[in-house]
C-alpha cells in the first residue's frame, strides 16, 4: 500500500511551510523540529494504525517523504 | 560570603583546571581554558569601555556562547542570550528595548548580526555614532591578552545587587519583556541545590533547555559552583529516542534539568523499551505542568532517581520544588511542593487576604524573598504593575511579585497549580503571551479581528480570525517575520466574525466551546 498522499497531509497539518516534495533531509535541513517529529510519529499511529517501534525511529528512517513511506510500507507489511 | 558568579568559575578552575567544564558537538573546555577564553573577552569589552552594561550574546547554542556570557560578566556588564532562531523583526525589537554597547557573535554568526544591526531603524544606542552597539567577534577577542589587574579593579565595584543576565519573554501587547537577574539570585539558588542535594564534581548535565530560558541556568551554573561537567544534548536527538538514551549513556549524563515536555517526548516514543540512562540519578523538571502519565514512565523505568519539580517564573526565579516522595496516578495533579530556601510564597485570595496551608480555597502565587527579578529592563511600568508592596506588610517598604498564577494548598500542605489569571500559556515548555501573537496575526494585512486560544489536551495554539480568508500557508508565512516558531499556531481557522460578550469584547469562553 503506498502511503504517500496520507503522508504529506500528515506533514501539511503540521507545518504547511515545508517543501515535502523536494526535500531530502528533513532533519538535517530543520524542516521538522524534533516536537515536530514526535507529533509525526503520533499522528501516523492515529491516522493510520501503524505504530513505529522506538528502534526504528532513527534519522535515516525520516529523511524524507520517500524514506518515510518505505519505513511505513514495511512495517504494515510486518503487521 | 559569595558576592558574584564568577567567584564560583574560579574557585573550580583552582580546583581542577585540567578537568572538563562544558561540551557540545564541536568539542569540550576544561576549567581553565573555559576562564581563560571568559576573562581574554571580559577584559577586551572593558578596553572597550564596555563595563556595567548590557552585552547581546548572539550565537548558536555552543560552549562559545557560554564563554561570551562569562566574558560580559568578567567586564562587568551583564548579558543577553539573543536565540539566533528568532524572526529578525523580533530580534530588533529586542535590541531596539535592550540598546545593547556591545553585540558580542562568532565567526559564524557575525554576518547575520551584521545584518540585524543594519537593519535596525535609527540607532538604538542614540545618535552619536559612537554610542552605536560594537560588534565583538570572540575568536578575535580570544586573541587579546586578559589584564588580571582591570578586572580586579571592575570586581572590586561589583555587588551581588548588579544585573547578571537580562533574559527577554513574551509580552502580552507584542513587545517581549527583558526580565533582569541578578548575581545574588543565581548564588541564592545554587546555595539552595547545594543545601538539598549532592551534587558534586563525578556529576555529568544532560543540557536539553535552551540558554534564553533560565532553566538552562542550573546546567550551567552548577558547573561553576560544583565542579561537575555539562553536555549539549544536539537538539534533533530528542525525536530519536534510542539515540537519545545512547547519548546520555555515552557521556555518562546524570542529572537533568529539562522541560517537562522533553520527558514527555521520551515516554510518548518509549524511549527506553531497549536500555535505560543508566548513569541518570537526578531529574528535575520546569517550565510547565508535568503530566503524571508520562512521568510514571520514567518512575518504572528509573524507580530510584529522585525527581523533583521546581517552579517559577522568570520573575521569581525558581521559588518552590516538591520532591516525589510518593506514588501519584495517571491524571492526578503535581504538586508545586513548597517555598525554596531564603524565599516565602504568600497565597493570597481576592481581597488579599492570606490563605495558609491547611485552609481552603484559591488565591494568586505571591512571592517575597531576596531571590526575585530586578524588574523589568526598561520597563519601569509594567515593572510597577507585577513587582508590588507586600500588602501584609505596612512597616516598611517590602516586594513581592504577583505571579499572575492560581494556586490553592492541597491536603498535604502542598502548593498546586490550578490556572492562570490571564492569557500566559506553556507551549513545548516555552512561556507565551496569547495578546504577542495576536498582536502579530493583527497586523497581517486583511485581518480585522483576531484571538488566540490553547487547546491543551491536544498542546495546539488556535488561531481564530475574521477578515479576508486565507491558507494556513498564507498566513503562517506572514507571521514568520514576526513571532518565533514555537509560538506558530497550529490551528488556522477563520470565522465570518468574531463572538463577542456584552461588552464587545471578542469571546474567549465561546470560542473554546466552539474549536477545543
Amino acid at each position: 500500500m503506498n502511503y504517500r498522499e496520507e503522508l504529506l497531509e500528515i506533514l501539511q497539518d503540521i507545518n504547511s511551510e515545508a517543501d515535502y516534495e523536494t526535500c531530502q533531509d528533513l532533519i538535517g535541513e530543520e524542516v521538522l523540529t524534533s516536537f515536530e517529529m514526535v507529533m509525526l510519529v503520533a499522528e501516523i499511529s492515529q491516522q493510520l494504525g501503524i505504530s513505529i517501534p522506538p528502534d526504528q525511529i532513527v534519522p535515516e528512517n525520516f529523511r524524507s517523504v520517500d524514506v518515510i513511506c518505505e519505513l511505513l510500507e514495511r512495517l504494515a507489511e510486518e503487521e | 560570603m559569595v558576592t558574584n558568579v564568577l567567584e564560583y568559575l574560579e574557585a573550580s578552575e583552582r580546583r581542577s583546571p585540567d578537568k572538563t567544564a562544558y561540551a557540545d558537538q564541536n568539542g569540550s573546555v576544561t576549567f581553565h581554558e573555559f576562564a581563560d577564553r571568559a576573562r581574554r573577552l571580559g577584559s577586551c569589552l572593558a578596553r572597550r569601555r564596555i563595563v556595567g552594561k548590557p552585552v547581546a550574546v548572539f550565537m548558536d547554542k555552543s560552549v562559545a556562547m557560554i564563554e561570551g556570557f562569562m566574558g560580559a560578566v568578567y567586564s562587568g556588564s551583564f548579558y543577553c542570550p539573543i536565540d539566533v532562531e528568532m524572526p529578525a523583526e523580533r530580534i530588533r525589537t529586542i535590541l531596539g528595548v535592550l540598546k545593547p554597547a556591545a553585540v558580542l557573535v562568532s565567526e559564524n554568526s557575525r554576518e547575520r548580526a551584521q545584518a540585524l544591526l543594519d537593519g535596525l531603524e535609527g540607532n538604538p544606542a542614540g545618535k552619536e555614532a559612537d554610542a552605536r552597539p560594537q560588534l565583538i567577534v570572540a575568536e578575535e577577542a580570544y586573541r587579546e591578552p586578559a589584564e588580571e589587574k582591570l578586572l580586579g579593579e571592575i570586581r572590586k565595584k561589583a555587588l551581588d545587587t548588579d544585573p547578571l543576565y537580562v533574559l527577554f519573554t513574551s509580552g502580552s501587547t507584542g513587545v517581549p519583556k527583558g526580565v533582569l537577574i541578578s548575581h545574588r539570585v543565581l548564588i541564592n539558588n545554587m546555595e539552595w541545590l547545594e543545601e538539598e542535594y549532592d551534587f558534586g564534581p563525578e556529576d555529568v548535565l544532560g543540557n536539553q533547555v535552551p540558554f534564553y530560558f533560565d532553566v538552562s541556568d542550573h546546567d550551567i551554573y552548577s558547573v561553576m559552583k560544583f565542579g561537575c561537567s555539562m553536555v549539549i544534548i544536539p537538539p534533533e536527538l530528542f525525536a530519536f529516542p534510542v539515540r537519545l538514551v545512547e547519548f546520555l549513556n555515552e557521556h555518562r549524563v546524570t542529572a537533568i534539568f529539562w522541560v517537562p515536555f522533553a520527558l514527555c517526548m521520551a515516554a510518548n516514543l518509549n524511549a527506553f523499551a531497549s536500555a535505560v540512562p543508566a548513569y541518570l540519578r537526578y531529574i528535575f523538571f520546569a517550565g510547565e505542568v508535568m503530566p503524571v502519565r508520562q512521568l510514571n514512565y520514567w518512575r518504572r523505568y528509573l524507580p530510584d532517581a529522585c525527581y523533583c519539580n521546581m517552579y517559577g517564573p522568570t520573575e521569581t526565579y525558581v521559588c518552590t520544588y516538591y520532591n516525589l516522595n510518593r506514588e501519584f496516578e495517571d491524571g492526578d495533579s503535581l504538586p508545586i511542593g513548597y517555598a525554596c530556601k531564603n524565599m516565602e510564597i504568600l497565597v493570597l485570595d481576592e481581597q488579599n487576604h492570606l490563605i495558609r496551608p491547611g485552609e481552603e480555597g484559591e488565591g494568586e502565587l505571591c512571592v517575597r524573598g531576596c531571590a526575585l527579578s530586578l524588574g523589568y529592563y526598561g520597563d519601569p511600568k509594567r515593572t510597577a504593575e507585577r513587582f508590588v508592596q507586600n500588602p501584609l506588610q505596612n512597616a516598611w517598604p517590602e516586594t513581592i511579585y504577583r505571579t499572575g498564577d492560581l494556586v490553592r494548598y492541597n491536603a498535604f500542605g502542598e502548593l498546586e497549580y490550578l490556572s492562570r489569571k490571564d492569557f500566559q500559556i506553556k507551549h513545548l515548555g516555552y512561556r507565551i503571551e496569547l495578546g504577542e501573537i495576536e498582536a502579530a496575526a493583527g497586523a497581517v494585512e486583511g485581518v480585522s479581528a483576531c484571538a488566540c486560544v490553547y487547546d491543551r489536551g491536544k498542546r495546539m495554539i488556535l488561531l481564530i480570525y475574521a477578515g479576508r480568508e486565507m491558507s494556513k500557508k498564507e498566513m503562517t508565512a506572514a507571521l514568520g517575520s514576526r513571532i518565533p516558531r514555537y509560538m506558530m499556531p497550529n490551528r488556522v481557522i477563520h470565522m465570518e466574525e468574531l463572538p463577542r460578550n456584552a461588552n464587545g469584547k471578542i469571546d474567549r469562553r465561546k470560542l473554546e466551546e466552539l474549536w477545543t
